[in-house]
């Protein structure tokens, strides 16, 4: 796998939250690279703040200091909308739960975050998405409600709606927590030459060990900073 | 003012409430007589001059008198020649030759209009009222006792009247006739210059009458009354049914 | 997919609590059609009844202080024969606009069966009001069954030698006269009647003549014998125990006059009544300052009305505030619920890039749906209702009125609209700011809330 240049800089990225009365430093000075095509793992127990690191680099939390640029976008100067639209057009989420909406099927869950891009006509949407469902394997199942679906497929429903923006980087939290091996393993496998065919960079929060040998870099975090 | 119909008058001795130290009755019989309270029965004419909304009227009645009763014919101008005003009791009613049946017309129907005059022309205080004595009052430089009159009957026109009699001659002076709240509605003033003869003795009679309207007073209606006669009427003059024939 | 359909989808995730909120609003909205349909037929009778019935006319010409002192003062406050004449002129080059233009005469007396009198009050129109005024078309559509008799069963069928005059029941009633005249011949002999005893009351009953006194305009006392051609009533029942109509030819020799209370104007076309408050009566105004030109809907006129109009108004209002209330607050509860139970989704929405704005108007749209969808059932509901009560016979009493009247609704078109469109922009507005203050929370905790 060919790695390119920084895709993304994080640098002495600090967060503290309040629980109660109590102030818990999640994040200690964090100082991160993320590169273009990157296939990387973010490895840390419990509360050792990789979700909290993975929400900031997805922008859907600010820290409290530091600085964060995404090619040469200093994301921190920007307004919440226009993360919203960076995040639409250059981040793609894959959660534990896989978090499809139920009332969907298949196509219109992977279509969800096209719905809000103007500039794509609806031949365009329509191919992109087929092309989404069709990488992960499940062009059978189109019109299936996700409810109808194994746990693994919906997994893969859930890894096509994060592909179908073609974004630059994809964050998974936990993506196989909920899998049995066998399907973690079919899940891993499809990431990897996801990874490979489109040079999307993969970041995945977890503690699966299966994950963390077939990674190409491992990123350990413990109490809030990276070792 | 509803109408210009002004009628004869007054009165009957009748029984009366008494003030203490006044002889009430006595005073109020005496005024009376000199305003045809005679049981026997009276004619006589009055004219009638009616100041309305600055507009001059005038009417002539024969008024025939009998027992509280009165018969009024009107004589001028031609045009209501022959219509009749029968007031029996407290009852009014008209009629005109070709009318099918007479009209009545209540206590509270005359409250507006000249038939109100009327009924201040024939007012019976004694069956209709309660008199009390109030005070001694100086009226036109003249002493007069003041009566104060409260009906006691339902559909008299006038609830309560304050009626002044001169001490001197015993004439009455002065009536105002109010409401059932006191407000006054009309106002009259009385003379005595004709003369009438009844039992061998001469007696001053009423002459004129002038009424007015409390609320406007510049509506005034002017009754002169002449030619006063004893005259015995027929009952039958005064039936309502015979009004037709 | 759109944003239309998703939001669409969206309300099937919980059919039941859909279909209860939807059913909610279907019910509310059908009750506030319903009801401003029955308001909006009494209003409608109340005026037709108004205008036609009590001859108030789209618009009156009258002396000014005629109705302060009309009645006490007629002769003052008449309109003179050169009055009319000069009207007459004047309203010569709008005679196209007039379905009927004709006078009336009111005045005061009493009425008297023989042996009791009665107050009455009496309108002197001419025949030609009886005929035409039931061919106006709103008084087809609106004018209840009972206003709606032949013009024959009236006075016009009678000549002026025959005294014809109606009385409406009540009065009649309270005069004991329950025949009615059909013609001379038909008279019972005249003779002197015993008012004391109660035998008598027999004779009364058959004999349909009355005696009319009144003060004539030329001083003095008038009377004239009448005869009741029919009865009627007059909608309201204050009117209803001292009313009498009769030929104009009547009352003007009951009273000895030429002169009219009024002139009475009916327009072709009711809806330009604007046009002649603002254009025509500024000109009358000018060339007429002893005289004024009172439209309908003046309380002076119509005050039982005008009255009542307003005080429906003001009853529709309230239902208007009532029902935007309990709308408003449904959509509140659903809204809450439903953003309350998909908090993470609302976080992965975010997290796909959606705004808030996008969020808030993505539920906005749910709730438009839903409400347009209660409105448009609540709308079929409101016609089904409304047909079921106009089919169903059902008559009532009215206050003011006179007599049973058939109980209906009539479905006003503008306001169905006009209803629908605010209430679903106000659910719109309250969807949209309710869920921008609600989702208004950091994403990362929506998603961990999971």
């Amino acid at each position: 796998m060919i790695v390119f240049m920084a895709l993304i800089e994080l640098k002495n990225i600090k967060k503290t939250y309040t629980l109660g009365e109590t102030q818990i430093q999640a994040l200690r000075g964090i100082n991160l690279q993320l590169h273009e095509g990157e296939f990387a793992a973010l490895i840390g127990t419990s509360g050792s703040g990789k979700s909290t690191l993975l929400h900031i680099l997805g922008t859907i939390d600010d820290p409290d200091e530091g600085s964060f640029t995404m090619g040469d976008q200093n994301v921190l100067s920007l307004s919440e909308n226009e993360k919203s639209y960076l995040r639409n057009k250059k981040i793609g989420f894959i959660f534990q739960s896989f978090h499809l909406v139920p009332v969907l099927n298949i196509y219109e869950n992977v279509e969800l975050p096209l719905l809000i891009q103007s500039h794509l006509s609806k031949k365009e949407r329509h191919e992109r998405i087929l092309q989404s469902i069709e990488n992960v394997g499940l062009k059978d199942f189109l019109h299936h409600p996700p409810n109808k679906l194994s746990g693994g497929q919906r997994q893969r429903v859930a890894i096509a709606r994060a592909l179908v923006t073609h974004p630059s980087l994809i964050l998974a939290d936990e993506p196989t927590a909920n899998l049995d091996s066998a399907t973690t393993h079919k899940i891993v496998d499809l990431l990897m030459e996801l990874n490979t065919m489109m040079k999307v960079t993969f970041l995945f929060c977890t503690h699966d060990e299966k994950l963390m040998s077939r990674v190409q870099r491992q990123i350990r975090i413990q109490d809030g900073v990276i070792i | 003012m509803f109408s210009k119909i002004f009628v004869s008058l007054i009165l009957l001795s009748g029984s009366f409430v008494f003030a203490s130290t006044v002889d009430t009755k006595k005073i109020i019989e005496y005024s009376d007589r000199t305003r045809g309270a005679i049981p026997e029965g009276l004619e006589w004419i009055v004219k009638l001059n009616s100041v309305e909304e600055e507009e001059n009227t005038s009417r002539e009645f024969f008024v025939k008198y009998k027992s509280n009763d009165s018969y009024v014919e009107s004589k001028a101008p031609a045009k209501f020649e022959g219509e009749v005003f029968l007031f029996k009791g407290r009852s009014l009613w008209f009629f005109k030759k070709g009318l099918r049946a007479p009209v009545s017309i209540s206590a509270r129907q005359k409250l507006s209009g000249a038939a109100a005059n009327g009924d201040i022309a024939s007012t019976n205080y004694a069956q209709d009222y309660t008199a009390t004595f109030v005070k001694m009052e100086t009226v036109n430089n003249e002493e007069c006792y003041l009566f104060h009159l409260k009906s006691n009957a339902d559909d008299t026109t006038y609830d309560q009247i304050d009626y002044w009699i001169s001490k001197k001659t015993g004439l009455a002076i002065k009536a105002n006739f109010l409401s059932l709240q006191g407000k006054p509605l009309k106002s009259a003033v009385f003379s005595y210059k004709n003369q009438l003869k009844y039992k061998g003795k001469q007696y001053p009679f009423i002459n004129e009458m002038k009424i007015t309207d409390a609320k406007n007073p510049n509506n005034q209606s002017t009754l002169n009354y002449s030619n006063p006669k004893i005259k015995n009427h027929p009952v039958s003059l005064f039936n309502v049914n015979n009004l037709k024939r | 997919m759109e944003l239309w359909s998703l939001a669409f989808k969206n309300l099937l995730r919980n059919p039941r609590r859909s279909i209860v909120t939807g059913l909610a609003i279907a019910i509310g909205y059908t009750g506030l059609n319903v009801f401003n349909g029955y308001v909006h037929q009494v209003e409608r009778t109340l005026a037709i009844t108004s205008i036609y019935l009590n001859h108030a006319g789209h618009f009156s010409i009258i002396k000014k202080g005629w109705f302060e002192k009309g009645l006490s003062k007629p002769r003052l406050f008449s309109l003179d024969q050169q009055d009319q004449t000069e009207l007459s002129d004047f309203f010569r080059p709008y005679e196209n606009d007039f379905f009927l233009k004709t006078p009336i005469f009111t005045g005061i007396g009493l009425i008297s069966n023989g042996c009791r009198s009665l107050p009455f009050y009496i309108k002197g129109l001419e025949r030609i009001y009886r005929t035409e005024t039931p061919k106006a078309p709103e008084f087809i559509k609106w004018a209840v069954l009972e206003f709606k008799r032949d013009p024959k069963e009236t006075y016009i069928s009678f000549n002026d030698d025959d005294f014809p005059l109606m009385v409406t029941y009540n009065l009649s009633q309270l005069l004991n006269k329950k025949v009615t005249y059909k013609n001379a011949a038909s008279l019972p002999p005249s003779r002197i009647i015993d008012c004391q005893k109660e035998s008598e009351k027999e004779y009364l009953s058959k004999d349909p003549s009355v005696q009319l006194l009144a003060k004539s305009f030329s001083g003095g006392f008038a009377a004239t014998d009448a005869n009741i051609v029919s009865h009627y009533t007059v909608g309201f029942s204050f009117l209803d125990d001292i009313s009498i109509e009769g030929p104009l030819s009547l009352t003007q020799k009951l009273y000895d006059t030429q002169s009219i209370s009024r002139l009475i104007f009916f327009l072709k076309n009711p809806n330009s009544i604007n046009h002649w408050k603002s254009k025509i009566l500024p000109l009358f105004e000018k060339r007429f300052p002893k005289l004024e030109m009172v439209f309908f809907d003046d309380p002076r006129i119509s005050p039982f009305y005008t009255g009542s109009a307003s005080f429906l108004d003001s009853l529709t209002f309230l239902f208007i505030l009532i029902a935007g209330i309990s709308i408003t607050l449904t959509i509140i509860n659903s809204l809450t619920i439903s953003i309350l139970e998909r908090s993470k989704e609302i976080g992965t929405f975010r997290a796909l890039g959606f705004t808030n704005n996008q969020l808030a108007w993505l539920f906005g749209r749910e709730m438009i749906l839903l409400t347009s969808l209660s409105l448009f059932f609540g709308a079929l509901f409101s016609v089904m209702t409304a047909f079921l009560i106009n089919a169903s016979g059902l008559e009532y009493i009215p206050p003011g009125a006179s007599g049973n009247i058939p109980l209906r609704v009539s479905l006003e078109p503008q306001f169905l609209f006009i209803s629908f469109c605010s209430f679903a922009l106000l659910v719109l507005i309250v969807s949209y700011f309710l869920t921008k203050k609600r989702i208004s929370v950091n994403t990362s905790r929506l998603l961990a809330d999971s």
